[in-house]
């Protein structure tokens, strides 16, 4: 889906009191039908003119359908949850305010990812300025980000070494500095292209690359032990390959 | 082969390697253009450690884009509360101000209407009086206080410039904040780790303010967070605060000692990390702040005995040989420097809350 339609059937915008959720078969009551008429299937080009002409609900709506595909990403960036959500509320009220501003030439989902990673990132600097002031001039400052735990685990339960890989990645991730760690997320986490990191974090595509090679290389050595217990990483092809191969 | 030419094969080595790293990953992305690429495939065919580094290079991405992706909370129920709170509090300062617009409006046809029904009536803007500020007659007039009135509390916000000492008939010197940022030398550290909470920070305050002639700042980190009504986040008692100012080495000596008095054990002295603090001027939250000497202080120009502190001193200048010099010659003179006397400095002040360091 990508944020051209809804498949679920809300009687209302804003889940409140009234609102509910049919069941399957269940005709809707002849109030709740003028509302599902505008969200089913609505585009969120004509949410966004909605929102323009001062129904502000309709603005929930854009809100749902984008937040699930956008709070990976703030997620990844910021390494916490709390932070997360934090960041992708002020990334939405922002970009309330910013909705005249919003043109149509790209998707509201590229435009609303935009302002999701700048704010993201903007407090990921905030957060490492407070931390870094916090630590300086003491003698605690030459302190290395902490190591990645790598202690031998002894044949636990699948979830647990999932959970337990997936935190050391995490830690990894969150070892990197904030320009490493955003153009490693969008590439390789969000999939975008060097040119769409480059004109998101207004960088040169060359300076894309050297950070994302920087990135890798640092995780590299952080994650060595995963690489050395999984062979299978590293055998899918490079895209380059894919590319040929599907032409 | 000769121990040159190996050293010189290593380095080349090296710096094939150097160059080749940034390409293998590139070439993972699919992002080089047919003679790089071409480069590429021929080192992976010719090296072994290249196909490694690529396979290395490759399990990380997967790594990476291996990693899970909750969906998190449903966030417009909070994001569409603040909506319609932001949309009341304009409502109501737009109705404010519909009000006091209709009032001003009234209170205008009052007034041009009372005008028009007296028509001889003289002109009272022909010659306004002068405008004297005196205090009202009602109250009684308060003694004349010998000391000066209390500095007023921050005077400006972000964009402020200080006054620079020009209240001290000095030529008016660059902000603090300039002189942090101009790289001719690097500031100086003073961490506070601070137990007492904004006391400490005014403690802080008002010892820069003694210690200096010149306005100095203190900067808030930016904030982290949007409060409910869409701005920003005001500071915790927990965030560090930094003041910057620039003192002259007279000064910082006299500041360092008061430091030193009202912390002890607290102080930690350090060179500033430039990049860090560029972060901090270019977004933190600036407000300056009066300096309050703690007096000026002239002896008279004759032959006077006098014996200068020297317990808790470093560099004290030494007394004026020359006491024939009259007054306003002495004016004229630059200001004693200490021993090794260089320019003024920048510093940081940088208050930490810490539970027990």
């Amino acid at each position: 889906m990508d944020g051209r339609g809804d498949h679920r059937v809300r009687t209302a915008w804003n889940p409140g009191p009234k609102s509910r959720l049919l069941k399957f078969g269940e005709l809707p009551r002849r109030r709740e039908r003028l509302t599902i008429a505008m969200t089913w299937n609505i585009d969120d080009i004509e949410l966004v003119r909605t929102c323009r002409a001062g129904q502000t609900e309709a603005y929930g709506e854009l809100v749902r359908r984008h937040q699930a595909r956008l709070f990976p990403t703030v997620l990844r960036l910021l390494g916490s949850h709390e932070d997360a959500q934090d960041a992708l509320q002020d990334a939405f009220l922002r970009g309330f305010e910013k909705l005249d501003q919003f043109q149509g030439d790209s998707s509201f989902h590229t435009w609303i990812y935009r302002i999701a990673v700048n704010m993201a990132l903007s407090r990921l600097r905030a957060r490492r300025l407070r931390g870094a002031l916090r630590l300086w001039g003491s003698r605690r400052d030459q302190t290395a980000p902490e190591p990645v735990d790598e202690s031998p685990e002894n044949d636990p339960p699948r979830v647990i070494e999932r959970a337990e890989r997936e935190a050391k990645i995490a830690a990894a991730l969150n070892a990197l500095g904030e320009d490493q760690r955003a153009v490693i997320v969008l590439k390789d986490f969000d999939g975008k292209r060097y040119e769409e990191i480059g004109e998101i974090l207004k960088i040169p595509v060359g300076t894309v690359r050297s950070r994302l090679h920087r990135a890798r290389a640092q995780l590299r050595i952080q994650l060595q032990s995963l690489l050395d217990l999984d062979p299978d990483q590293g055998t899918n092809p490079p895209e380059a390959d894919v590319r040929q191969t599907v032409s | 082969m000769d121990e040159p030419a190996s050293r010189t094969n290593v380095i080349m080595h090296n710096l094939m390697n150097t160059e080749r790293e940034p390409l293998l990953s590139a070439y993972l992305d699919g992002q080089l253009g047919p003679e790089e690429r071409r480069r590429v495939v021929a080192a992976l065919a010719a090296d072994p450690a290249a196909a490694e580094s690529l396979r290395a290079l490759a399990g990380v991405r997967d790594l990476v884009a291996g990693l899970s992706r909750p969906a998190g909370p449903d966030l417009a129920p909070a994001v569409l509360n603040q909506l319609n709170r932001q949309n009341l509090k304009r409502r109501g300062w737009r109705t404010g101000a519909m009000i006091a617009g209709a009032a001003a409006s009234l209170l205008g046809l009052a007034l041009a209407g009372e005008r028009l029904l007296t028509p001889t009536r003289p002109n009272p803007i022909v010659a306004p009086p002068p405008v004297v500020a005196q205090a009202p007659d009602i109250a009684p007039t308060p003694p004349v206080q010998a000391e000066p009135p209390a500095p007023a509390p921050a005077v400006a916000i972000a964009a402020a410039e200080p006054s620079g000492g020009a209240s001290h008939g000095e030529e008016p010197s660059r902000s603090p904040i300039a002189m942090l940022l101009d790289g001719s030398q690097t500031p100086l550290v003073f961490r506070v780790s601070d137990r007492d909470g904004p006391a400490a920070r005014e403690r802080v305050a008002g010892l820069l303010g003694l210690s200096s002639h010149r306005d100095f700042h203190r900067i808030e980190p930016p904030p982290a967070k949007i409060d409910g009504d869409g701005e920003p986040a005001q500071p915790s008692a927990a965030d560090p605060v930094v003041f910057a100012a620039t003192l002259d080495p007279s000064e910082l000596t006299t500041f360092r000692d008061r430091l030193a008095t009202a912390f002890p054990g607290r102080i930690n002295e350090s060179d500033a990390d430039r990049t860090l603090v560029a972060g901090l001027v270019d977004r933190g939250r600036v407000s300056t702040l009066p300096a309050s000497p703690a007096g000026d202080v002239s002896f008279p120009q004759t032959n006077l005995a006098m014996q200068f502190p020297t317990q808790g001193r470093r560099n004290w200048p030494e007394p004026a040989q020359d006491a024939d010099r009259n007054a306003a010659d002495d004016a004229k003179q630059p200001q004693p420097q200490p021993a090794g006397g260089e320019g003024p400095r920048s510093i940081l002040v940088v208050v930490v809350a810490t539970a027990a360091d």
